[in-house]
């Protein structure tokens, strides 16, 4: 019996191409491939006179859900997440995920809206042109547009960036307070 | 937070119900904006295909992709349209949690305080 799964696995295994064959055996997924797999796998690329490359650390899990661990939290943020006594209208861990994700959305939209910015240049540059009908290749009309541009991608910087911010912030503050004030009881 | 019930006023299930109100919300604005987000693609498509079939100069690309690929600042420019809209979408989806994120945690807090209070 053993002896027909191995055979049964070396003939699916030797339809593989090498390089398939190697990253199966680098990755060490052993929850998705049995142990009988690696050591046909082993076997196969020996015969194909291939370099046994080190595996990684071993895969016995496919834990897709996020935890406590996935994230850099600090030690204070740890100990409100894992308090024995917890929250009742609240997940403290999916607080500190809100505000991990609003702290790094303020981040992209800060590119976004450099890009978006860069995109209407020329628009912008046309705007600008309309009040130099008369010297449609002033100098003046780069420096205006220019300006123009720094302003707007400022200002969207500011209307976004810091309310963004500014919620995550008030959000880190009122899971603290109500941790106090839990404390307090 | 065991005797909770007992301190829970109209305020707080006021309070509590928009919490509800914005956690709903903020996945409808998500879904919302990202059907937007490729409705704005479709859109392209189909001022594409209008202009093909009216048979101004588009004529010389193959499909809608091909002119993507043979105007890049026409691509970027509606890429970023698109990428804007969804961004929206996932700043107003992280904004309404977080406003139901600290209204719950304000109860809470307030619930916390009275049960204190009450024990002392």
């Amino acid at each position: 019996m053993s002896n027909d799964l191995h055979h049964q696995i070396y003939d699916e295994m030797n339809l593989k191409e090498t390089d398939e064959l190697l990253e199966i055996w680098r990755n060490n997924d052993r929850f998705d491939w049995s142990d009988i797999a690696f050591d046909v796998i082993n076997e196969i690329l020996k015969k194909r006179g291939v370099e046994i490359p080190n595996q990684n650390e071993p895969i016995y899990d496919h834990n897709d859900e996020e935890t406590e661990e996935d994230y850099e939290f600090s030690e204070e943020e740890l100990r409100i997440i894992e308090d024995e006594n917890p929250p009742a209208f609240y997940d403290p861990f999916e607080v500190l995920l809100t505000t991990k994700r609003i702290d790094w959305m303020a981040k992209v939209m800060i590119v976004f809206t450099f890009a978006y910015n860069i995109i209407n240049f020329p628009r912008l540059m046309g705007i600008v042109q309309s009040y130099f009908i008369r010297n449609p290749n002033s100098i003046l009309i780069y420096i205006f547009t220019i300006l123009l541009v720094t302003i707007n991608t400022g200002m969207g910087i500011i209307v976004i960036y810091f309310p963004l911010r500014a919620l995550s912030r008030i959000l880190r503050i009122l899971m603290e307070t109500e941790f106090r004030s839990r404390k307090t009881n | 937070m065991n005797e909770s019930q007992g301190f829970f006023s109209q305020n707080h299930d006021r309070l509590i119900s928009i919490a509800v109100w914005a956690k709903y919300l903020a996945w409808v604005a998500l879904i919302v904006y990202t059907l937007w987000a490729i409705g704005t693609y479709l859109q392209e498509q189909n001022y594409y295909l209008y202009y093909k079939s009216g048979g101004i100069k588009v004529q010389t690309y193959r499909d809608f992709i091909d002119l993507l690929r043979q105007a890049p600042s026409y691509a970027f420019s509606v890429f970023i349209e698109i990428v804007g809209i969804f961004l929206r979408g996932i700043v107003y989806f992280l904004v309404l949690k977080g406003i139901s994120l600290g209204l719950n945690m304000v109860v809470e807090t307030d619930i916390n305080y009275r049960e204190a209070k009450n024990e002392q």
